[in-house]
């Protein structure tokens, strides 16, 4: 068995190489829907790499009263962790606030100033609550504004996290328009490359019905005529996905930097994908394998008649 | 060996290839089918190596109704029968051995056999010097010797040539029939399809003459008389 696929490969890389004129149409309209596919599959990655970005952002902070007790903060903390909306509370009291504050401002000498002449800690304990899912912190918020609560809470300060909302909210909805135009886009372009694969395999078939003709005198199983035409259609899809690959990590190397100003993230486009790499080949190989065996798996089918 | 019981093959718009054929063929026998161009020599070889289906009656190879045998099985089917044809049928590409060799790779042959079976047949058919020529550097006898080779590497029991001296000069067509000889006394069936009349009366062999599709005249040692 292993010597006879070798032998069917051979035969199928012998046939590619001379019908190399067609097979470079074929590698370069598969390249652009693999090219294709990538973006889209790029852009909802870095969307949702966005989201998750803004979002560990958002928070809702709580600041109490300066008369408001350690143990009722932590009572009301705990009654927040106990929520299945609540990722995770963060408490800061009165002089972990002022530490922070003086560390944030050490070197606004009239600032530093002000605190000593003060003498007393001007700041309040706040509690910083981040929930699990965006839609959750209305529900926090009409929680911690309950009457039990209001006499010991100073302020809710939310405005963060409804900026950060909206912006969200854009760029989910911007992710899920990509993924729309992106899926008619790709299966458009798949449909084209299928039926450009199909139409090279079926040329190829037609140029070389004489030997076909031969092979099935001589007693050829299907599987050593049949067999190179396939090996021909993935290798198409290999090679398109090795280029497509190549392309992206040469020209994401080169704009990622100023994509990256662009974006104002905290993460590197270019890494984005590089650390990724064998996960989008992977995709691209078993696309472009797909697109390829296929479409010459049915022109065979159809064209073949052994 | 080979029967035929009421054969008939008619293509569309009623075109009659062949009408009526009965016909037995023995093993080790050398048979010569003659006919003018359209008496149906070709479609009888077509139908016993299962290219095509006769519309009517049934084929038997030994006990197999050959018209009966699967998609699956043909290959293994005409790998028990040589065909020779005309125009030799090489792959351009390949030098005599590679041609020779393909068959057997084709159908499957492990490696050490393929090296150890191609010299050996290019032997018997006399073209050991010219294993790495290529079909264009070959004449048109020589060409035929390596289509002759590739049949016989299944050690078919039957070897079909339909006209294998069509396009040959006198002294390769007389080398092709010596050959062709040598082969059916190692044993093997041999069908001759020609319309060359001196290649028929010098064999003394059975001749089967053909016309319109039907066989007119079969006899055990014939001379061509259409």
């Amino acid at each position: 068995m292993f010597t006879a696929l070798t032998r069917v490969i051979k035969a199928g890389v012998v046939s590619f190489w001379r019908n190399m004129a067609v097979s470079t149409a074929t590698i370069s309209v598969m390249t652009l829907t693999l090219f294709l596919i990538t973006a889209i599959i790029l852009l909802v990655f870095l969307g949702s790499e966005l989201v998750k970005e803004l979002e560990s952002k958002i928070d809702l902070t709580v600041f109490f009263n300066v008369e408001t007790q350690d143990e009722q903060i932590q009572k009301i903390k705990r009654g927040l962790e106990s929520r299945d909306d609540v990722s995770s509370v963060l408490y800061v009291n009165r002089e972990e606030a002022l530490q922070q504050f003086r560390s944030e401002h050490a070197d606004d000498t009239l600032i530093q100033e002000t605190l000593a002449e003060l003498g007393d800690n001007p700041l309040r304990a706040y509690i910083s609550i981040k929930a699990r899912k965006l839609s959750d912190f209305e529900a926090i918020g009409a929680f911690m504004r309950q009457d039990q609560y209001t006499p010991y809470i100073s302020k809710i300060l939310d405005d963060n996290s409804q900026e950060n909302r909206r912006a969200v909210a854009k760029l989910q909805s911007f992710t899920t328009g990509v993924r729309k135009v992106g899926l008619t886009l790709g299966l458009i372009f798949v449909l084209v490359a299928v039926l450009v694969s199909f139409n090279t395999i079926r040329l190829t078939i037609i140029n070389a019905r004489g030997s076909i003709r031969i092979m099935r005198l001589i007693g050829s199983a299907s599987f050593f005529i049949r067999g190179p035409f396939v090996v021909m259609g993935i290798m198409y899809g290999v090679i398109a996905a090795i280029i497509t690959m190549a392309i992206y990590l040469l020209a994401l190397q080169a704009i990622a930097p100023r994509m990256n100003d662009y974006i104002g993230a905290s993460f590197d486009v270019f890494h984005l994908y590089a650390d990724n790499g064998w996960a989008f080949l992977l995709i691209q190989l078993v696309l472009g394998v797909l697109l390829g065996g296929v479409s010459s798996f049915i022109a065979v089918r159809r064209y073949l008649n052994v | 060996m080979i029967r035929f019981k009421n054969v008939s093959k008619i293509y569309p718009r009623n075109s009659i290839a062949l009408q009526d054929i009965d016909l037995e063929i023995q093993q080790k026998e050398f048979v010569s089918l003659v006919g003018q161009s359209g008496a149906g020599k070709s479609t009888l070889i077509r139908l016993l190596i299962r290219e095509e289906a006769p519309t009517k009656g049934s084929i038997f190879y030994g006990d197999t109704d050959i018209a009966k045998i699967s998609h699956k099985e043909i290959p293994f089917y005409r790998r028990k029968m040589g065909t020779v044809f005309q125009d030799f049928y090489l792959l351009p590409d390949k030098n005599a051995y590679e041609n020779v060799a393909f068959a057997m790779e084709m159908s499957g042959y492990p490696t050490k056999q393929i090296r150890e079976d191609v010299p050996r047949v290019l032997k018997i058919v006399g073209l050991s010097d010219k294993a790495e020529q290529f079909p264009d550097q070959l004449s048109g006898g020589e060409k035929q010797r390596v289509a002759i080779a590739r049949s016989l590497i299944h050690r078919p029991d039957i070897l079909m040539a339909d006209e294998p001296t069509g396009n040959l000069d006198p002294i390769n067509t007389w080398d092709i029939v010596k050959l062709l000889l040598k082969i059916n006394e190692l044993g093997t069936t041999v069908i001759l399809a020609t319309h060359d009349k001196d290649i028929v009366n010098s064999l003394k062999r059975r001749v089967i003459h053909m016309k319109g599709g039907r066989i007119i005249k079969d006899e055990e040692v014939g001379n061509y008389m259409l």
